[in-house]
């Protein structure tokens, strides 16, 4: 890896999913005096290739690096910096995320469309459930299919930080296993489907059975599942669930737009009219 | 996210082939522009265009752009400051400052 160029190892990490920045300094000056900008790539698993012709400001910039790929959602942005001759360069910061993951318990009808959208706007998609003749490559494309029963899941089933959980088996006991397992997974999502009678039933259930919950893991889970669209149909209730999740992923609450003053700022800095 | 993956596919791809290509990039936005900094056009030699680096009105520019620096194998920066009235009266609906970084990629080394 450290025989490539800064560039180079950026497509490298694209394919290895590794999470990275590539800085560029930017010709101000419409055209560049010479034709390689100076670049520094700074992976999250700390590989530093390239130059951008100035120790202080390789420093500055990998640190700003390091923090960006801790956050949740981190923002490519340019950035300017004083050479010490007074002179500003202006870098271009480019965070690279891997796609996340959406994992859905249960391969029911109504998983159908949630895992088709899912698909389609870039998550890795997974389906958890035993049963093979329900969770198939047909029902389900492009997806990953996890037979797994309840009991295999510590074995079997692998959660990330960036793995948005969607528990829709139908079957409340499953879902009550689930949840056992799921809750203490490192997971920044995890929607039920189901009233909020079933959530607080569930929950009980698993007290009586000596399983508690903190109060960190259960801010995670959201029951009833989705945003409030009035969905009725498998498709309009996906919708809303895929909403949700994404909302969730950017750091957004959701909600209208309408009267809202600025469509990118995130919802601490928004301004009504 | 997905975008990224199929632009990388494409840089791939067209660095195989041997064909030269130049790579766009959003560095700064102002304004209601609609892509981020981030999003990302590929365009090569042939005109083959994957990616989007705005809502439509500036592909086409920046593709013509993307002729010459693959030409002069030279990166430049381009600003696009679209005013938000002239825009709106020439009926596009992308206001806002861009700035474009296009770099040309090189075919890989065999």
């Amino acid at each position: 890896m450290l025989e490539l160029s800064p560039f180079e190892a950026w497509l490298r990490s694209f394919k290895e999913e590794e999470e990275c920045v590539l800085a560029t300094i930017l010709p101000i000056n419409q055209i560049q005096t010479e034709k390689e900008p100076g670049r520094l790539f700074i992976s999250k698993g700390n590989i530093i290739i390239g130059d951008l012709g100035d120790d202080e400001i390789n420093l500055r910039v990998k640190e700003i690096a390091l923090r960006k790929l801790n956050e949740t959602n981190p923002k490519s942005e340019t950035r300017t910096f004083t050479l010490p001759g007074g002179i500003e360069i202006h870098v271009f910061i480019d965070v690279y995320i891997p796609p996340s993951e959406l994992m859905i318990f249960g391969a029911g009808h109504d998983a159908m469309p949630v895992a088709k959208y899912a698909v389609s706007l870039g998550f890795k998609t997974t389906v958890v459930d035993q049963r093979e003749f329900y969770n198939s490559e047909e029902r389900f494309p492009s997806t990953n299919r996890l037979i797994a029963k309840t009991s295999e899941f510590q074995e079997k089933v692998k959660i990330g930080q960036r793995t948005y959980i969607v528990v829709m088996n139908h079957h409340i006991e499953r879902d009550q296993e689930t949840l056992k397992f799921v809750l203490r997974s490192p997971s920044p999502y995890i929607g039920v489907l189901g009233p909020r009678s079933r959530r607080v039933r569930m929950l009980k259930a698993l007290e009586e059975d000596g399983i508690y919950f903190e109060k960190e893991e259960l801010e995670r889970m959201y029951s009833p599942i989705g945003l409030d669209i009035g969905a009725v149909s498998p498709e309009e209730i996906a919708l809303s669930i895929l909403a949700e999740v994404v909302a969730k992923k950017n750091g957004y609450t959701g909600g209208f737009l309408q009267d809202s003053k600025y469509i990118h700022k995130s919802p601490e800095t928004k301004e009504l009219v | 996210m997905y975008e990224n993956e199929l632009i990388i596919e494409a840089i791939d791809r067209t660095r195989k082939s041997g064909r030269k290509s130049a790579l766009a990039t959003v560095v700064s936005v102002g304004g209601s522009a609609y892509r981020r900094e981030g999003a990302k056009m590929l365009v090569d030699e042939e005109d083959n265009m994957i990616g989007m680096i705005s809502g439509g009105c500036l592909e086409s520019d920046v593709a013509e752009v993307a002729k010459s620096v693959i030409k002069s194998g030279t990166p430049i920066l381009k600003t696009y400051d679209l005013d938000e009235d002239l825009v709106w009266g020439l009926g596009l609906g992308c206001p806002g400052t861009v700035k474009i970084y296009i770099e040309p990629v090189e075919p890989e080394a065999i």
